[in-house]
């Protein structure tokens, strides 16, 4: 296999919370200079709210303060995720390239194909929903979230590990629709993780192995593993404190 | 302010909290789990519609997204407009 692109491959070592996260995050896409993939998770549990969504329409607020759950809005749109057993991906892709046209839609699906290839290489048949999930038998394992600035592209994902759906349906507000205990089961059927679907012990490990896979064959590209350089960091500082870890723009709407 | 919800079939949520008075928009915010690029073009889009009426807030809407080249996933122009529509509807 001809690998004719190099990328940067940034795994942390241990897991962050969700301000210096989301910071990293638009840093790395600020000081852009060549193809990203970072893989990372998420310490204390946090939900991250769409660029657009109404805070307090989205999330309980008390309870999440009581458990000392992080809440932070996230750069793209999208719904409100809890954060916990997971791993998360953010890649890094210039938006005119020569993998997908230049097109919303075609640019989620083609990169959501990393993970579909990662999940193909645990032997599960995972599928493209459109606009933004990725299901196995019907049931959404993954979702993502997609921004773009300056001529790149940032997308970032989860990969579900285990699922503690009480806790998630306590910080999260479900619409009066769903209120009802038949439909909090129902809610509960609509996701799966790998922890359900592998039936053993997952080595995290592994996984990431698998998406780095996944991504390198999608886009042929050769990673080589990668920190954040000073001015990653410095600007990652500033953001988590000026944007993340500014309560007006987690106030926003 | 008043709260109007339309889940988007095959798409998203999309929520607008409204104030009209005297037929006016006097306040709206427009949230929900959509995407929008760019994405700093939802406060524009907003503002531009403080003190349109029924009669004009469409185009107004149709102008802003047109002018600034703004794209919608999950909701459509017309999701807004029907939404808007029946805040003005209600409003009466």
């Amino acid at each position: 296999m001809n690998t004719i692109n190099s990328g940067r491959l940034i795994i942390h070592k241990k897991p962050q919370n969700a301000s210096d996260n989301m910071a990293i995050d638009y840093s790395l896409l600020l000081n852009y200079k060549k193809p990203i993939l970072r893989l990372y998770t998420w310490s204390p549990p946090a939900i991250s709210i769409g660029r657009f969504q109404s805070l307090r329409e989205e999330v309980n607020l008390e309870y999440c303060q009581n458990n000392n759950i992080d809440i932070v809005r996230r750069i793209t749109g999208g719904g409100a995720v809890f954060h916990d057993q997971e791993i998360t991906y953010s890649f890094f892709i210039p938006e005119i390239n020569h993998y997908f046209p230049n097109d919303l839609s075609r640019s989620y699906q083609y990169i959501c194909n990393s993970i579909i290839k990662a999940l193909a290489y645990l032997n599960l048949k995972a599928e493209f929903k459109p606009i933004n999930d990725i299901v196995i038998n019907q049931k959404k394992i993954s979702g993502c979230a997609q921004t773009r600035k300056r001529g790149v592209i940032l997308q970032h994902g989860t990969l579900l590990i285990g699922l503690n759906t009480k806790t998630m349906f306590k910080c999260l507000k479900i619409s009066k629709e769903k209120i009802a205990d038949k439909n909090i089961v129902k809610a509960e059927d609509r996701v799966t993780c790998l922890d359900r679907l592998l039936k053993s012990n997952i080595d995290y490990q592994i996984i990431i192995n698998f998406l780095v896979k996944g991504f390198s064959d999608n886009f042929d590209i050769h990673f080589t593993a990668s920190d954040l350089n000073d001015k990653e960091k410095l600007t990652a500082k500033m953001i988590a404190m000026n944007i993340f870890n500014n309560n007006r723009w987690l106030n926003d709407r | 302010m008043a709260i109007f919800r339309k889940k988007i079939p095959g798409g998203k949520l999309l929520i607008i909290n409204i104030r009209i008075n005297n037929g006016k928009i006097a306040k709206l915010c427009i949230s929900g789990d959509f995407f929008l690029y760019p994405e700093r073009k939802i406060y524009l889009m907003e503002n531009q519609l403080i003190g349109t009426d029924i009669k004009s807030y469409s185009i107004a809407l149709k102008n802003i997204i047109s002018e600034h080249k703004i794209k919608l996933l999950g909701i459509g122009i017309k999701d807004i407009i029907d939404l808007i529509k029946l805040a003005f509807n209600e409003y009466d």
